[in-house]
């Protein structure tokens, strides 16, 4: 029955969609045309793929390869013809076409580097920029890929677009990203984007799957994002917020981001082929793991080895050169860290004729993360096992391999009618190691190992075959954390069909269903007898877990175009959209699988199994009326309705409007427009878009359990969750508004805008009474989450001559977040906990007790009203370390009894400069690109860590380290309040991201390969970086892709790339 | 009609057909359409009016078993329960994990904001809402089986004098009602007692179960022990046979059925069994009732791991009550009655045949003899129950009884002095209700107080 339900579902919703086409009715019986050609006004050259419009009709087309177009066919009468193209001025003509005649307008395009004509892609169709009222980011990924040389599409959108912050989570090849777009919205759902690849939603989770991963990865997790081939694609369009993202439908509230992919273009088939080649380096600058040794009569206390500061304080110990040792395996002739290779080899072919056009292209793209084996560790293990030689995942515990495949094709069905099928296959697989907050990390293992190599009896691990001592590490020898195999393959499939048609002079039809398949499988191993000795890994471990989900996509739309008086244009759009998102996990688990076996079913314990199902769909329809003035004032009106499956009963849809005015103040003609004030467009938009609640969230339910009872193991259940019926989705309302200028005859371009967004009905998980057990929360539209901010785009052609050209852009953005109100929820407290969701204040903040200052030999802390918990400043304990001898007792440090917030978690300020210089008629191209991040905080806790549980940092035992470094240390360690204040830090910085130079070799170069072109590009990233933070790298999170949760945490900082690409096309 | 007004009327006719088409998709979604789209499978949740009959109550029951079995040992590896928790405040663990929120107790010097002793407090109060929960279940089908009902009783008031002897005086029960959380009023440690017993009187009267009737004798026993109330504890468990016993069962099936005390102990190295702890703990280590055995580090890399012999598998049971149990409330008895003798006869009479469950490491155990001063002989009572109820979540009640009615002063009972990883023993004699429980309007803060017994 449901199949049979589900099925209707479809069938209705491509019904509603072809009955959107069936209004195509009957082809024109009048086959006049219009036709021309485009060229450049400097050279003469044709120029390909400009936009044809013709003002007040649907009638439109892209011109050929050698500039020419058609369109046809087209009834009597005079029009309008504007042509609209990249890098060049636009420019309208008109024309009169005579009944079954053909009439010809040409076009000679001025050049002018940045104009606002541009076509941008929205949930409507494609429009010209001039006519959006938001600011629109647009990336011309094909040119960036060439030269940039992004890693994936994360690195790609990097820096490029103001307002969209792109924050890595570590620097392990394969591992995740976050993306928020002019702040965060909401506290409880995800803040990520929606991913809309040629129409269709594709799976955007930042973490493995809606279940979690089956990878033990100790933090770090997978962006589906990065699955998408850079080379593939041909530009990516950022819809910033709720008053753009309406029409997207829900979850849209976080912002898009729109792919396109590459398309064929008609005329001589042009092949490419590219290879990149390069190496990644770890350039962490670890510290150095200190001890200073207790000893009693000359030999170590095994009880309490450490000889600290507040421990010479107290008398316990004495300072002495003899006592003081250091070590820092990470950087040691052990070190984990090797250089990784990083290649590509691609091709792709495009091409077609007037009535079909292809893309094809296929890439093979491996990279080795930059950990291997060391030798000595090798010789070890290969000792220990008896074994002549290790196998390849154990040498190289981190890698990915993938192989993209990609398919887009566009037939001109008839004059009016074009059906485009896009397919992407991706093969990956993908290697992770362990870090961040897990005994089995590696780095993990360096950061907490003590200060000295100690030889142990009865513990080969620590012992290398000639004899040195091992690392005596916090957890775990690089060998054995090596030996922990952590694999994900997936296998990907995005693909849709889009079927457009122009029937009549006014009318536009679109339909389009697709899909977005992912389906992982991930493998967890430690073999018998290998790999870290905790519990009981050592006996062997195998979890498998297979995830598959689906996103289906079907939407239909059509757009009327009139031109109702001189000079009034409308445009009519009404669609309706079908989503549904299905996501299933099963995986299997054992322990204890003995020698040899390296299987679920040879565990000695039962293997567990568990299963999940996660379904979503929606149903939505919208009309939108845009009515445009002279082509210089634009307005635009649009309503969207919509149901969703996770809505509570007793709540029915959500309708968000949106409005948006787009005014070309320059166009009139008592602007005084003149060389240096050449355009001019103010635009403001209001819109609202909503985020979707979980799949359950609404409904009072059950989880099943495993259980005891008298009789036996059997099946029983408990409550997992109270029901809300009212539950409905998150609201974000947006008004934005901003100017465009094209100064100095449009060589200079500045776009800036203001935005105001607010969440509302935001849902809040109201924590339950703790002795209500569990549920533990209940999840409520209470909330309400405001953002504000400005951003702005600077870009300048500051030198245009065919010897030299010089450009320069410099974007940013000032979001500022408040918490309006958590329905009196008192403050949500969490990660460690150091980050709050507090009324008033910064969403996912951090808090802490400040550190005010330290008075020598007072006790200053005893009295604090916070000592009742904490023992340190108890009398006895403060009378023997309380003495004015320059080291800091925990009693001595003076700490603010209250919380304060001590910033944000996440950057509100982001700045990118960037510049390229142009040589020899391009021959040559140099491009930088500097990265800034600030106002905001970083929770050190790695050296929180290791000071108080490894008890190895420096600050610990030499008291010619840093005073705030000490000062903090003794707050956190010694003193009553434990405030980790000193190590939340400011994580601002600034990052020498990109450096890239292409040499474009002369054409007679590729003549004498038979080739058209040959270029070269040399790019390093990640080459410099300027930070007061004290931590190996700002910008890593130990907690992967988590919604707020931040934090360095043992965690592999951002390598360093220097990479070749070579590209040759035919 | 002239040209141009035809002409503007042929310009509308679109709009018009436009508008009309926008009107599809609304009326669609009133005719059942959207219902029958939007339709999701939800097949791993279990909705509530899918447990209204006779498997339905079976499930909720099976549940509770889980959640009462969890909440008192843990699981593998991930959470930890009653009996690890009130064993790292007392003299029976001590803390071999990294984890700041674990030293806290160990040290005695917890804070509300604890975020593991959050889950250790709701998940044993979940297992007091799914006994009664499995209850109501049970008691509302047609043909009520009582034996199973007064079984839900008794799970449901353990979970009471669990939290009585663990947490501070003043702790709420809240409680689901048709799906809406009604906020408890806090209880006092003798009042939580004193729901206790009222719940096993109920499972007394409900039934004639012998086992069901055994194990209320011995849950009501204890709440009264806790009570003060002596005399009528002894004779509470007078008809509970020495041979008696009830344990929770536990399996090497997945994690949450696996016995968390040997896990975390065996499998994980994060607890370690205590000897002598600060000053005032007794010598676990050589005692064959709670014998341990030396297994290198513990987690931390900085304290000596003793594994406790008392539970070396996954599946070990783990004893809720036995006959042991109520012959030294009768011990207790008579100790508060003045017969010393009594005392130390029922003493040795255990140690010289002790029943075939009692864990012993294959030792015999010798006889007792009276150390001649009343603070000597509470000393051995309660030393005898320590080793013969070790890790089963009874020692804190035990050291907070020795504050709160034999007049010690906690720093002579609980561990004290200098503690092993830095810094010293607080003053902690319960543990406190967490941070949750304040958005429970009628919870004080100020009057959950951790140093009072």
């Amino acid at each position: 029955m449901t199949t049979f339900l589900r099925l209707r579902g479809w069938a209705t919703a491509l019904a509603v969609s072809a009955g959107l086409l069936a209004v195509t009715g009957a082809a024109h019986a009048q086959q006049a045309s219009i036709t021309g050609r485009i060229t450049d006004a400097g050279t003469g050259q044709g120029l390909t793929s400009a936009r044809v419009l013709v003002t007040g009709t649907a009638y439109s087309t892209n011109s050929g390869p050698d500039g020419r177009f058609t369109i046809r066919p087209v009834n009597q009468g005079t029009y309008e013809v504007r042509v609209v193209l990249v890098g060049y001025e636009s420019q309208k003509k008109t024309v009169t076409v005579a009944a079954g005649q053909a009439a010809t307008v040409d076009f000679a395009l001025v050049a002018s580097p940045f104009q606002l004509e541009e076509i941008v892609t929205t949930a409507t169709g494609e429009q010209r920029k001039v006519e959006v009222g938001n600011a629109t980011a647009t990336i011309k990924a094909a040119e960036v890929v060439e030269t940039a040389q992004p890693q994936n599409l994360a690195s790609l959108l990097q820096g490029r677009a103001a307002g969209v912050s792109i924050m890595q989570g570590s620097g392990t090849v394969g591992t995740g990203t976050r993306i928020r777009i002019r702040g965060v919205n909401s506290i409880n759902l995800s803040n990520e984007p929606i991913i809309i690849v040629d129409g269709i939603r594709t799976d955007n989770s930042s973490s493995t799957s809606p279940f979690g991963s089956g990878l033990g990865t100790g933090g770090q997790q997978v962006s589906r994002l990065n699955d998408i081939n850079p080379d593939d694609i041909e530009n990516i369009e950022v819809v910033k917020g709720p008053s753009a993202a309406t029409l997207y439908g829900p979850a849209a509230a976080n912002g898009v981001v729109v792919v396109t992919t590459k398309k064929g273009k008609g005329g001589k088939t042009k092949w490419n082929f590219y290879t990149e080649q390069g190496r990644a380096n770890d350039r962490g600058n670890y510290p150095d793991n200190w001890l200073w040794t207790r000893t009693t009569n000359g030999q170590v206390s095994a009880a309490n080895p450490r000889c600290r500061l507040q421990d010479i304080a107290q008398g316990v110990c004495t300072e002495s050169a003899a006592i003081k040792t250091t070590d820092n395996p990470l950087l040691s002739e052990e070190t984990p860290f090797a250089p990784g290779w990083r290649m590509q080899y691609g091709a792709n072919v495009a091409g077609g004729t007037e009535s079909l056009n292809y893309f094809i292209s296929g890439e093979f793209e491996n990279e080795d993360g930059v950990f291997s084996m060391p030798a000595p560790e090798e010789a070890r293990l290969l000792r220990q096992s008896g074994r002549t030689e290790l196998r390849g995942d154990e040498i190289t515990p981190s890698r990915q391999r993938r192989v993209n495949v990609r398919s887009n094709v566009t037939a001109q069905l008839s004059s009016t009618t074009q059906v485009q099928v896009n397919a992407g296959y991706l093969y990956g697989r993908l290697r992770l190691p362990v870090n961040d907050n897990s005994v089995l990390g590696t780095i993990t293992s360096g950061y907490a190992g003590t200060g000295r190599r100690i030889v142990q009896t009865g513990t080969e691990a620590q012992f290398y075959p000639d004899g040195r001592p091992g690392w005596n590490t916090g957890f775990t020898n690089p060998g054995d954390a090596f030996q922990n195999l952590n694999d994900q393959d997936n296998e990907r499939i995005t693909g849709n069909a889009t079927v457009t048609s122009r029937p009549l002079k006014w009318l536009n039809a679109r339909a389009l269903i697709g899909v977005d398949f992912v389906n992982l499988s991930e493998r967890q191993n430690q073999r018998f007898n290998e790999g870290p000795n905790f519990a009981d890994r050592r006996l062997g471990l195998n979890t498998l877990t297979e995830f598959r989900t689906y996103n289906y996509t079907a939407e239909g739309s059509a757009t009327g175009t009139f031109q109702l008086t001189d000079g009034l244009v409308s445009k009519t759009t009404a669609g309706a959209q079908y989503l549904r998102g299905l996501a299933y996990f099963t995986q299997g688990s054992a322990t204890q699988l003995g020698f040899g076996a390296n299987v679920l079913r040879t565990g000695a314990l039962a293997p567990t199994v568990s299963e999940g199902t996660n379904e979503n769909a929606t149903w939505g329809y919208f009309v939108e009326e845009q009515l445009s003035w002279k082509d210089r004032l634009f307005l635009t009106g649009a309503l969207r309705r919509d149901q969703n499956s996770a809505y509570g009963g007793q709540f029915g849809a959500v309708t968000t409007p949106k409005a948006s005015i787009s005014y070309l103040l320059s166009e009139e003609g008592w602007f005084p427009r003149g060389d240096f004030l050449s355009n001019v467009r103010v635009r403001g938009a209001y819109g609202q878009s909503s985020l979707t609640p979980g799949v359950t969230t609404a409904l009072a339910f059950f989880g099943t359990v495993t259980a005891v009872t008298p009789e036996g193991v059997g099946a029983g259940v408990n409550l997992s969750n109270f029901a809300n019926s009212q539950l409905k989705p998150e609201v974000s309302t947006e008004y934005e508004g901003g100017i465009d200028l094209g100064l100095f005859k449009n060589r200079v371009n500045v776009e800036a805008t203001y935005f105001y967004k607010k969440t509302t009905d935001a849902l809040i998980a109201r924590t339950l009474p703790a002795s209500i057990g569990v549920p533990t929360t209940y999840t409520e539209n209470i909330g309400s989450i405001r953002n504000k901010g400005f951003e702005w785009v600077v870009n300048a052609q500051i030198l245009n001559g065919r010897d030299v050209a010089w450009d320069l852009g410099f974007s940013g953005s000032m979001t500022r977040n408040n918490v309006l109100s958590l329905g009196g929820v008192p403050p949500i407290i969490f990660n460690d906990p150091q980050q709050r969701h507090q009324e008033g204040y910064i969403a996912g903040s951090y808090w802490e007790r400040k550190i005010t200052g330290w008075q020598d030999g007072v006790n200053v802390g005893a009295n604090s009203p916070i000592a009742s918990w904490r023992s340190f400043c108890t009398a006895a304990a403060a009378t023997q370390a309380i003495k004015a001898d320059g080291i800091i007792a925990g009693c001595e440090v003076v700490v603010d009894t209250g919380f304060t917030e001590t910033g944000s978690s996440f950057p509100l300020n982001e700045f990118a400069f960037n510049t390229g210089v142009s040589l020899l008629n391009n021959m040559f191209r140099v491009q930088a690109l500097f990265d800034y991040r600030g106002n905001y905080r970083m929770a050190n806790l790695t050296e929180s860590f290791r000071c108080t549980s490894s008890q190895n940092c420096r600050e610990l035992y030499d008291n010619t380290a840093p005073e705030a470094e000490r000062l903090g240390l003794a707050a956190r360690f010694f003193h009553p309040s434990a405030t980790r204040y000193a190590y939340q830090e400011d994580g601002s910085f600034l990052r020498f991201r990109e450096l890239a130079v292409t040499f474009n070799a002369p054409r007679d170069w590729a003549r004498a390969i038979t080739a058209d072109r040959i270029s070269v590009t040399l790019a390093g990233r990640n080459l410099g970086l300027w930070t007061d933070y004290t931590g190996v790298d700002p910008e890593v999170n130990g907690q992967g892709n988590a919604n707020f949760s931040q934090r360095d945490f043992m965690t592999q900082p951002p390598v360093r790339y220097f990479t070749m690409r070579f590209n040759v096309g035919f | 009609m002239t040209n141009t007004a035809k002409e503007r009327l042929m310009r509308l006719r679109p709009l018009l057909g436009l508008a009309a088409a926008a009107l599809v998709a609304p009326l669609a979604g009133c005719s059942g359409f959207a219902d029958d789209i939007l339709e999701v499978n939800t097949p791993d949740i279990v909705t509530p009016d899918a447990l209204n009959n006779a498997t339905g109550a079976a499930a909720l029951r099976s549940g509770a078993f889980g959640d009462f079995a969890f909440a008192y040992a843990g699981d593998n590896g991930g959470t930890e329960g009653m009996i690890l928790t009130t064993g790292l405040v007392t003299d029976e663990f001590v803390n071999g994990d990294t984890f700041s929120t674990r030293q806290e107790p160990d040290q005695r010097n917890m804070d509300f904001n604890n975020g593991t002793l959050q889950g250790v407090f709701r998940n044993i109060q979940r297992a007091r809402e799914s006994a009664r929960r499995a209850r109501l279940a049970l008691a509302a089908l047609p043909s009520p089986n009582p034996v199973q009902i007064a079984e839900m009783l008794n799970l449901e008031a353990f979970s009471y004098v669990l939290i009585g002897e663990a947490y501070c005086g003043h702790v709420p029960f809240s409680e689901d009602k048709d799906g809406q959380v009604v906020s408890g009023d806090p209880l006092t440690t003798d009042q939580i007692m004193d729901v206790a017993i009222a719940k096993f009187d109920s499972a007394l009267a409900g039934t004639t179960d012998a086992t069901q009737l055994n194990l209320a004798r011995i849950g009501k026993a204890r709440a009264q022990l806790n009570k003060g109330q002596f005399a009528a504890a002894a004779a509470t468990v007078q008809a509970v046979p020495t041979s008696f016993r009830y344990a929770l069962n536990y399996s090497t099936s997945v994690g949450r059925t696996q016995n968390g005390v040997m896990v975390f102990s065996w499998v994980s190295f994060r607890w370690s069994d205590a000897n002598n702890e600060g000053t005032n703990g007794l010598p676990y280590h050589t005692e064959p009732r709670s014998a341990a055995r030396r297994q290198g580090q513990a987690f931390d890399a900085a304290i000596p791991l003793w594994l406790p012999l008392k539970y070396p598998d996954r599946a070990t049971p783990i004893t809720l009550a036995d006959g042991i149990e109520a012959r030294l409330i009768e011990a207790e008895a008579a100790l508060r009655g003045g017969n010393s003798t009594s005392m130390l006869s029922i003493l040795n009479a255990l140690r010289s045949a002790p029943p075939s469950y009692a864990f012993t490491n294959g030792q015999a155990l010798g006889q007792v003899t009276d150390p001649g001063t009343a603070v000597g002989r509470e000393n051995l009572l309660f030393a005898e129950r320590a080793y013969w109820m070790f890790g089963t979540s009874h020692r804190l009640g035990d050291l907070r009884r020795l504050v709160r009615q034999y007049n010690r002063g906690a720093e002579t009972v609980f561990p004290t002095g200098v503690y092993v990883k830095g810094g010293n023993y607080g003053g902690n004699v319960n543990i406190p209700v967490p941070v949750d429980e304040q958005n429970n309007p009628k919870f004080k803060r100020e009057s959950c107080v951790t140093g009072q017994a």
